[in-house]
């Protein structure tokens, strides 16, 4: 086990390397001189100049990406042009509302999710099973932004259920907060809602059709028993890993639900630097959504390989 | 976005030598023009919604100061705010962008009285003035800071000191370099010793001269200082996380022992206009500002709100930069002012909010010209344009905007109003302040933005259109505007000012390095609050003051 | 073969079927936009701001005055354009790169897998976003972004399909009687796993008609007067209580867009797979 995992550990450095690279390389797609974007055109003349010797943004472009690897490994990302804080720090600071908006988000879907894939596929061409498959559909289709939007016009603007805005930490008022990131995770979590719905339904078809369920029925097992212990723990496998991989677009949703719910994550803090030039801060959660993405991505093979035990030995 | 001309832009930015000059923003003279308002806008401000029935016909618009549905005071409760833009820092001494939250917490020697605007008593009781170069101060008794250090004449002198040290190199440095030394005479009297006659002094004091603990100045880290400088105010800073709040709460022993009555005020900081809106009808916020024409009328229509706005001393209008292509060519920019129709942009982008602006005089003023209108919607005289311009055919250009739906929907209509010509625009949005960096640096062709302005007409006039003049963006020059600007501040006679502010407004239009669209309301259009926000009333300058404020227990 | 045994179950599935028609009812509408909208798109006060739907105006008008049907037709054009323009694209610039990848193996399948790998990482709103910051606003930017982040998604496709081809015995037959790499690459490979390109196609065009939307949506996608439904149901946004039709006509066109994309999408791999189908 160890081995798999140091083995996909090393496997991820080239990659690494390279997306650390796509990120530095963004700001040359700027017109214009790239010291000035990641410094702010209020830059002084003197300044930018001190930054390009610093970077040492006249040499080779393979010696500059040297010089900003060698920072980001000790954890600078640059400094904010907008507010002069440090992009790491603003980063930290708006982690728990991403992370907690996740989670209610991947909660609802998983909650949601399995269950009625579950019923869909014990009782084919049901209502359930039109339930599921139009879920399933629709969170394909669903754009966030307009499913944010019908949200707030009918839960909170016409019957004024729940707060269209902003954000309650956890640890403020744990009530409070779930009620503020109710409506934004529901949006966030209803396109993997729909495709982890998906999964466990075609999962469990293929599952069900397999003969060591029907021997297990032969055995005279009783049906519930047959379904939890043995379809649904092989039908979850794919599952997880579906779930695992949807965390990247889930993360991807939020800057459009944080900045329609007004709520202060890494989505927000994304878009108000795009919309202020702020490159810095820009390549900073750039960087820093697509590791988490990788290293969700690498979990989930782990855990695949530790529900699959037949992974291991390839 | 608009201008208010606070700080010098260049400035902010730490980056030119400072010149001294501040003039006092003034006030905006209420009621003072002869705006032919239809009644469907009634604009009072401190009224209650009920109270703002549609005026029938034709009169003057009149703000009435009266103050609101008043009653007794009930200390306690809390006040929610929207705050569309995030102050860029709370010390005073760095480069505010944002005074709203900073005029809760900090104070100066002296206020401002809110119909006047002339000086009154606020940290100094009282003043004397024996000569024009020197000011005495007798400062309040009892007075502490957050921190608990006593406000006297040391604190006043050691803050003046840290704003005028070349080590600090504050931006507000220039507004006081008049300030030759600040003398302690005792504990409670200070002498200013001025370079000069500055007779704006007590004004500029007001505005700029705000006190954070001598203590703090000392030991404070930068950060700290930043984000929760400890002044004198009726509120102090409990927390302020970026990019979603900022807590005020009542600072215990403020001077005035009955003030505040608010135990706390949260400003949520929302700069989508959108959010801020929904947020607000959706009951979450109690008060918000900077609130678009487009939703005046719904927000009027409901009793439960109280609108508040005013004709501003400001315009709106859309900068062209004449040093660069299309727009180094005056035909190029007449024909954008031949086929703007002011009176659909009004009637559609604002819904009927707002004047037609045909110049930079603006109706509160007295040397405003009602009959002032040189341009009126023309394809033909366009044409006429573009033909002498040299593009018959029309062109294309860029104008940057900020990503506010309510100016976006504006340059909408533009640019259905251009088309017809052949001429296309553009658009480059994003947030305000990096947008107005490029503009600063000349890096643009088209611009829109609004410019508070001030009682003076020298306020909407030296500033853009002098060739000095620090907000010149569009960079303007024309030696005939120039001298009549020059001429125009340097003597006092009404009359005489405002014939040579007339003459230069004729040639600025002519020019047209800005196309005038409209003469706005206070703010973005105006403030709305909730019923149960008591007391309120709103300050010429906007600062949204809530030191008089209570709230109705629910 | 196999293509018509798959068309057969491609027109019996009722699914499918549908997400065809969705389609062809919106190419139709946008194609023949000059002729199927009653208005200009960018008329002011074509109706009074904000009328709900009625006969002259089929989905009411926004608030400006424009009718919202004529710019969701509009709309429908730039939808369409984007979202092929940049699959195209990222087809153009994917399959090359994952059939040399695929069939030579090697380092320069190692180079083209770790790359892919990296741009992967990018939650593909994430890098649309950053790219557009980088780039611009505008149709063009919007549509090179969204472009460049599917590309990846056609590299390891074709790239997969690629390598299982290359062990069938009729591609080491060609081999074998000394057929250039050329030759086999576009005669024996590509023919071979254009349906399945196809279904991917189809798919990607629906995920880009949501990045685009939502690019637009966010005000650096598609500018005005450009109308792109996206920015439409930003700016009805503020108006949802009042004038929700604003909101309501752009949002289900999006849906209906990328739903009937989807459809047809899983109908033809059902189509081209018998075991998947279900």
């Amino acid at each position: 086990m160890v081995r798999f995992v140091g083995k996909q550990c090393l496997l991820s450095i080239p990659t690494i390397l390279l997306l650390t690279f796509f990120v530095f390389a963004i700001v040359y797609l700027i017109p214009g001189d790239p010291a000035e974007a990641l410094l702010g055109n209020t830059a002084s003349p003197e300044a930018i100049a001190a930054y390009r010797q610093k970077m040492r943004l006249d040499e080779p472009l393979l010696v500059q990406y040297g010089v900003w690897l060698g920072r980001v490994v000790h954890g600078d990302l640059g400094v904010s042009v907008r507010t002069s804080e440090p992009v790491i720090d603003a980063i930290v600071a708006r982690l728990p509302v991403t992370l907690q908006l996740s989670a209610v988000a991947l909660a609802f879907a998983l909650v949601g999710g399995v269950p009625l894939g579950v019923l869909a596929a014990t009782r084919r061409n049901s209502a359930w099973d039109g339930v599921a498959q139009l879920v399933g559909l629709a969170g394909l289709a669903m754009p966030g932004f307009f499913l944010a939007l019908l949200l707030i016009l009918v839960v909170s603007l016409k019957y004024g259920l729940l707060p269209v805005s902003g954000y309650v930490s956890f640890t403020e008022n744990p009530v409070e907060s779930f009620k503020s990131l109710l409506l934004p995770a529901v949006t966030l979590g209803f396109a993997v809602l729909g495709a982890i719905t998906r999964m466990t339904r075609t999962a469990m078809l293929e599952v069900l059709g397999d003969n060591f369920i029907t021997a297990a029925r032969a055995k005279g097992l009783r049906e519930r028993t047959v379904l939890v212990r043995h379809a649904l723990k092989n039908a979850l496998i794919p599952v997880v890993t579906l779930t695992g991989l949807q965390l990247g677009s889930l993360l991807g949703g939020t800057i459009i639900i944080e900045k329609i719910f007004g709520l202060p994550g890494i989505g927000r803090l994304m878009i108000d630097n795009v919309y202020a030039h702020d490159f810095p801060v820009i390549q900073g959660v750039l960087l820093f959504l697509a590791l988490i993405r990788l290293a969700t991505n690498l979990a989930t093979d782990v855990l695949y390989a530790l529900l699959d035990p037949q992974v291991r030995f390839q | 976005m608009i201008e208010n001309g606070d700080t010098n832009p260049r400035q902010s930015g730490g980056r030119e030598p400072r010149i001294a000059r501040r003039r006092f923003l003034g006030a905006l003279a209420f009621g003072a023009g002869s705006l032919g308002l239809s009644g469907k806008v009634p604009a009072l401000v401190g009224s209650d919604a009920q109270a703002a029935a549609p005026e029938q016909g034709s009169r003057p618009l009149r703000l009435s100061l009266a103050p609101p549905r008043q009653g007794t005071p009930t200390p306690g409760g809390s006040l929610t705010v929207g705050l569309g833009e995030q102050p860029s820092t709370h010390n005073p001494y760095g480069g505010m962008s944002n005074r709203t939250t900073i005029s809760q917490f900090l104070e100066s020697l002296v206020g401002l009285d809110i119909t006047t605007l002339e000086p009154i008593p606020l940290l100094a009781t009282a003043w004397d003035v024996p000569d024009e170069k020197t000011y005495v101060f007798t400062l309040r008794k009892g007075v502490l800071f957050h921190d608990g250090t006593p406000f006297n004449a040391d604190a006043v002198k050691a803050a003046f000191d840290y704003m005028l040290d070349p080590e600090v190199a504050s931006p507000r440095a220039s507004d006081f370099d008049r300030v030759d030394s600040v003398e302690v005479n005792d504990e409670h009297t200070v002498t200013f010793h001025l370079k000069e006659p500055f007779g704006v002094f007590l004004s500029t004091l007001a505005r700029q001269g705000y006190f954070v603990s001598p203590t703090a100045l000392k030991t404070w880290s930068a950060a700290d200082l930043e984000t929760k400088p400890p002044g004198t105010g009726p509120f102090k800073v409990a927390d302020w996380i970026k990019d979603d709040k900022i807590v005020l709460e009542r600072f215990e022993d403020y001077w005035d022992s009955e003030r505040p009555y608010l135990d706390s005020i949260t400003y949520r900081i929302l700069p989508d206009g959108n959010v801020k809106t929904i947020a607000f009808k959706a009951g979450e916020l109690d008060f918000v500002d900077n609130l678009p024409a487009t939703e005046v009328a719904a927000i009027q229509a409901n009793p439960t709100y109280t609108f508040a706005s005013a004709p501003s001393t400001g315009y709106r209008s859309i900068y062209l930069n004449t040093t660069a292509p299309p727009f180094d060519n005056a035909d190029a920019r007449q024909a954008l002012a031949h086929l703007v129709d002011r009176a659909q942009l009004i009637a559609l982008g604002t819904l009927g909010f707002g004047t037609p602006a045909q110049g930079p005089l603006a109706p509160p003023q007295w040397a405003f010209d009602p009959d002032f209108s040189p341009y009126s919607p023309s394809l033909e005289n366009a044409k006429a344009a573009l033909a002498a311009a040299g593009t018959p055919d029309g062109f294309t250009f860029t104008l940057k905007v900020s990503n506010s739906p309510e100016e976006v929907r504006m340059m909408e209509i533009i640019q259905a109003q251009l088309a017809p010509s052949g001429i296309t625009m553009s658009l480059e949005t994003g947030e305000y302040n990096a947008i107005r960096s490029t503009v600063i640096d000349g890096d643009y062709q088209a611009f829109f933005a609004g410019w508070l302005g001030g009682p003076d007409p020298d306020r909407n006039m030296f500033d853009s259109f002098h060739s000095e003049g620090w907000f010149n963006w569009v960079r303007y020059k024309n030696d005939e505007v120039d001298a009549l600007l020059s001429q125009a501040r340097a003597i006092r006679d009404t009359e005489e000012r405002t014939k040579l502010y007339r003459q230069a407004q004729e040639r600025v239009a002519a020019d047209a390095p800005m196309v005038f669209l409209r003469f706005p309301y206070w703010a973005v259009d105006g403030q709305a609050y909730t019923g149960r926000v008591r007391g309120y009333i709103p300050d010429p300058m906007q600062d949204m003051l809530f030191k008089d404020v209570w709230v109705e227990p629910q | 073969m196999v293509m018509l045994g798959g068309w057969k179950r491609l027109l019996s599935s009722q699914l499918a079927m549908a997400g065809l028609l969705i389609c062809v009812v919106i190419v139709a509408l946008g194609l023949a936009a000059p002729m199927t909208a009653p208005y200009d798109p960018a008329q002011l006060g074509a109706g009074l701001p904000m009328q709900p739907p009625s006969a002259s105006h089929l989905l009411g008008t926004d608030e400006l005055g424009r009718d919202v049907f004529s710019r969701v037709v509009y709309a429908a054009r730039i939808a369409l354009y984007v979202s092929l323009a940049s699959t195209l694209l990222a087809a153009i610039v994917g399959i090359p790169l994952g059939l040399v990848s695929g069939y030579y193996r090697g380092w320069v399948d190692s180079v083209v897998m770790r790359v892919t790998d990296a741009w992967l990482a990018f939650p593909v709103m994430v890098l649309a976003l950053g790219m557009t910051a980088a780039l611009g606003p505008g149709l063009n930017n919007a549509t090179l972004a969204i472009g460049f982040v599917t590309i990846p998604l056609f590299i390891r496709l074709t790239r997969g399909q690629v390598l299982s081809l290359s062990q069938r015995q009729y591609i080491e037959a060609a081999r074998a009687a000394g057929q250039s790499n050329t030759i086999i690459l576009a005669r024996h490979l590509l023919p071979n796993i254009v349906p399945v390109l196809i279904v991917q196609f189809s798919l990607a065009a629906g995920s880009a008609v949501l990045v685009e939307t939502a690019l637009s949506f966010l005000g650096v996608g598609v500018m005005p007067p450009t109308p792109s439904w996206g920015s439409m149901l930003s700016s009805a946004q503020a108006y949802l209580l009042m004038a929700p039709w604003m909101a309501i006509a752009p949002g289900t066109c999006i849906f209906l867009l990328v739903l009937g994309l989807n459809l047809v999408g899983d109908g033809l791999r059902d189509a081209l797979d018998p075991r998947t189908a279900r």
